[in-house]
């Protein structure tokens, strides 16, 4: 009796071992069956196909942010490359910007990365550099303008290729602008005409409401203000840091004055603003009348009111303000065993009318020439405005450099000294110390 | 096993102890146990020990999550403790967060399980829903609808408008974000209240009608017989509560962000910005381990102090 006591609860034991680990191993067997039938069809291809198995049952990830719109577009098109390659399966991983290139680096320290990546220009470099990206040389980009694919280039490889261009310009609420009666902003205004309707439009607003949102904690306002200045870019050739110390000053001097006459939203306002959320973005839910916007962000934002935005350029100084920018990147993970076929995937995407007449505008208006010009006759209102928007901002836009490689996050800590100053917790002089000392230790590490 | 089965079994009933010894016999083989055991223990050793392991050796190296890491030594901890403006500024943050939080949340929780002791019709129905919130708690959702009531717009400031008071943005305001943050985390009682409440349970009632006869009050009651009687429970949850606290990040990194001008950058958020943000998975590890001394060093002083104020009834009253 206690012999077989002993040896039940020992049985017992191990079988709680057994469905305890077979359990845990699940995950694994599900996520690989996929493969394991694809092998099992594979010799009958392989062996017809001395190529290396061009049609074998490949399948690949791919990552992505962005809206609904997006990836419903992103969805749409991955099925009709499906019905043109079966051998192909997808993988996909989308999900809103917020943390999005948090993931991408644990997968790539677990060596699970995606095949196919949706880049942003800030993190090119950093990237790239470390030898995470696959060499695109076999991608068509014949219909692409050449300096539209050199922005995809580091040094002088081909790691990513740009989805779409978008211009950099301002967004205003047009029936506020004309229920109060006044003189719109437009393309190819001035400093002097933004400061004008500030003031102008203030006075007619009352104490609740303001003119613009304050994005000076954004870098990008910033850049456009030095370009406005005649300063350049804020990175020079050599991928330091080149923001101009009077330039920088005057700008937050200026800025403090339009937040206390209350041009610009408060502080409080302005750090809980979201750029196109239906209800924090500051423009979107009345707060205030102008703000920076992207020219491919066009569409979202008018879908949220239909007809109510106007747009205009970046305000002008000595020189334009505004430049066009790759709105973002197809790029292919280095790790990947299938490179050859997420290439010829992204060959498609970029290259093929039709999949350019499924994904539209929902990544900037598409690079390949030959796609554009099938597009357009059938580009909605909002299409229209934005690729009018790109093509004004066009002709003096100024040059768009990807952040060097280790300043990828230099913008989220910029927008932390330039809090302090939207707080009053500091002087532009004091921030400019501080940010100056922020750039060395970047600068330091980058090296 | 064998000694703590016999010593546990009252010596009184002499029949029992041959029984109980031979019960013991049946599992004498350790290896029966430890396959018992090994779901548990291979989670453990996998999950929790080995990566435990490799962040004290990534705590001296450089390792950046996308390349492979060298070692540097004592670099990481020497810069945090000599260059890094982060580091203090951080750690005042979340020292202040949990002198608030851990108090006030065991006032409450206390106050709460009390309210819950009494005999009244459907009490337990009224447990339920008070500690519902708690199941929820450290959710993503609770972050959310905490971040809109308490909103520019939202239901608080709403409630004030009510009575002509004009509110502030309060989390977007430094002064009060961080205020906003704690009350969460009192709100969030749940789990000290249910274990309070077992406590108050255990309390022998004749203890309070004895003193009621010797004329206590309800407030003499409380600070004589409740607080000394509840003690060492007062002890396990604030320990668990100061644990709980230092490791705040969900409800900083949801609602506020670190924000506004870095008001809530509680040190695990600064350890989340430095690991996968700027993937510094060396220094991110040293930061871990040095929260992982100071909560030690927080609750060895707790343990220290209980000997003065936490009160063992089962070795004869006396404070040990």
């Amino acid at each position: 009796m206690r012999w077989f006591v002993k040896k039940s609860s020992f049985v017992i034991a191990l079988i709680v071992l057994a469905v305890g680990i077979s359990a845990c191993g699940n995950g694994g067997n599900n996520s690989a069956s996929p493969n394991n039938g694809g092998n099992a069809s594979a010799p009958e291809s392989s062996a017809t196909d001395g190529n290396a198995g061009a049609d074998a049952p490949v399948t690949l990830t791919i990552a992505w942010w962005g809206s609904q719109a997006r990836h419903d577009a992103t969805l749409k098109a991955l099925d009709q490359y499906k019905a043109l390659h079966p051998n192909v399966t997808f993988q996909t991983q989308f999900s809103g910007w917020d943390g999005y290139f948090d993931k991408l680096a644990v997968q790539y320290s677990a060596k699970k990365a995606p095949d196919i990546i949706q880049m942003d220009a800030a993190y090119i470099n950093d990237y790239a550099g470390r030898g995470l990206l696959g060499d695109l040389k076999d991608l068509n980009v014949s219909d692409i303008d050449p300096k539209t694919v050199d922005s995809g280039k580091v040094n002088d490889v081909l790691y990513a290729i740009p989805t779409g261009v978008a211009a950099l310009g301002m967004v205003y609420d047009k029936t506020v602008v004309e229920k109060l009666g006044l003189e719109a902003p437009d393309f190819g205004w001035t400093w002097d005409d933004f400061y004008a309707f500030g003031e102008a439009a203030k006075a007619k607003l009352g104490d609740d409401k303001y003119v613009y949102v304050d994005q000076s904690a954004d870098l990008v306002d910033y850049t456009a203000y030095q370009y406005s200045m005649g300063k350049g870019y804020i990175y020079d050739a050599d991928g330091n840091l080149s923001i101009d110390k009077d330039t920088w000053i005057n700008y937050m001097t200026k800025m403090g004055e339009l937040r206390d006459k209350g041009i610009l939203t408060p502080a409080d306002i302005t750090t809980t603003d979201k750029e196109l959320d239906p209800q924090q973005d500051s423009v979107i839910n009345g707060n205030a009348i102008a703000r920076h916007l992207f020219s491919n962000q066009v569409g979202s934002i008018d879908a949220l009111k239909p007809g109510a935005f106007g747009f205009a350029s970046m305000p002008y100084g000595s020189e334009a303000g505004g430049w066009l920018k790759p709105s973002m990147f197809w790029s292919v993970n280095a790790q990947s065993p299938h490179q050859a076929e997420a290439i010829k995937f992204i060959d498609w995407l970029i290259n093929d009318q039709e999949a350019g007449k499924t994904l539209g505008l929902t990544r900037g208006t598409p690079v390949s020439n030959k796609v554009l010009e099938a597009l357009t006759p059938t580009f909605s209102e909002a299409d229209q405005i934005s690729t009018d928007f790109l093509n004004k901002v066009t002709p003096d836009a100024q040059k768009f450099i990807n952040d060097p490689q280790g300043w990828g996050n230099f913008k989220n800590d910029y927008k932390t000294i330039v809090e302090e100053l939207q707080y009053k917790q500091s002087t532009p002089d004091k921030a400019y110390e501080k940010l100056m000392k922020l750039a060395e230790e970047y600068a330091a590490e980058a090296k | 096993m064998n000694n703590t089965a016999v010593n546990s079994t009252p010596a009184g009933s002499l029949k029992d102890v041959p029984r109980v010894k031979k019960r013991a016999k049946r599992w004498e083989s350790p290896i029966a146990g430890y396959l018992f055991l090994s779901p548990w223990l291979i989670g453990f050793f996998l999950l929790t020990l080995g990566p435990m392991v490799m962040s004290i050796y990534y705590s001296f190296t450089d390792y950046s999550l996308l390349a492979a890491p060298n070692w540097v030594g004592l670099q990481n901890y020497k810069e945090i403790f000599t260059q890094d403006d982060v580091f203090p500024s951080s750690l005042r943050i979340t020292i202040n967060f949990v002198l608030f939080t851990v108090p006030l949340r065991l006032m409450f929780a206390l106050a709460i399980a009390m309210l819950l002791n009494r005999k009244i019709k459907g009490i337990s129905f009224y447990r339920t829903m008070v500690y519902f919130p708690s199941l929820i708690g450290t959710s993503i959702a609770v972050s959310i609808l905490w971040k809109n009531i308490f909103s520019r717009n939202g239901f608080i400031n709403d409630f004030l408008g009510l009575f002509g008071i004009k509110g502030p943005s309060w989390i977007a305001d430094p002064k009060y974000a961080l205020g906003t943050l704690i009350l969460l985390m009192v709100w969030q009682f749940g789990s000290s209240m249910i274990i309070f409440l077992a406590g108050l349970k255990q309390i022998p009632t004749d203890l309070y009608e004895a003193s009621s006869v010797d004329g206590a009050g309800k407030f003499r009651q409380f600070v004589s017989i409740t607080l000394p009687m509840l003690s060492p429970i007062i002890l396990f949850n604030s320990v668990q509560t100061l644990i709980n606290t230092f490791q705040m990040f969900t409800q900083a990194f949801v609602i506020t962000n670190g924000g506004p001008v870095k008001s809530t950058f509680v040190y695990v958020m600064y350890l989340y910005e430095e690991a996968f943000t700027k993937f510094h998975m060396g220094y991110a590890s040293a930061l871990a381990w040095i929260l992982l001394v100071l909560i030690g060093l927080f609750a060895a002083v707790l343990f220290g102090s209980s000997r003065f104020w936490v009160f063992y009834e089962n070795e004869g009253g006396k404070r040990s």
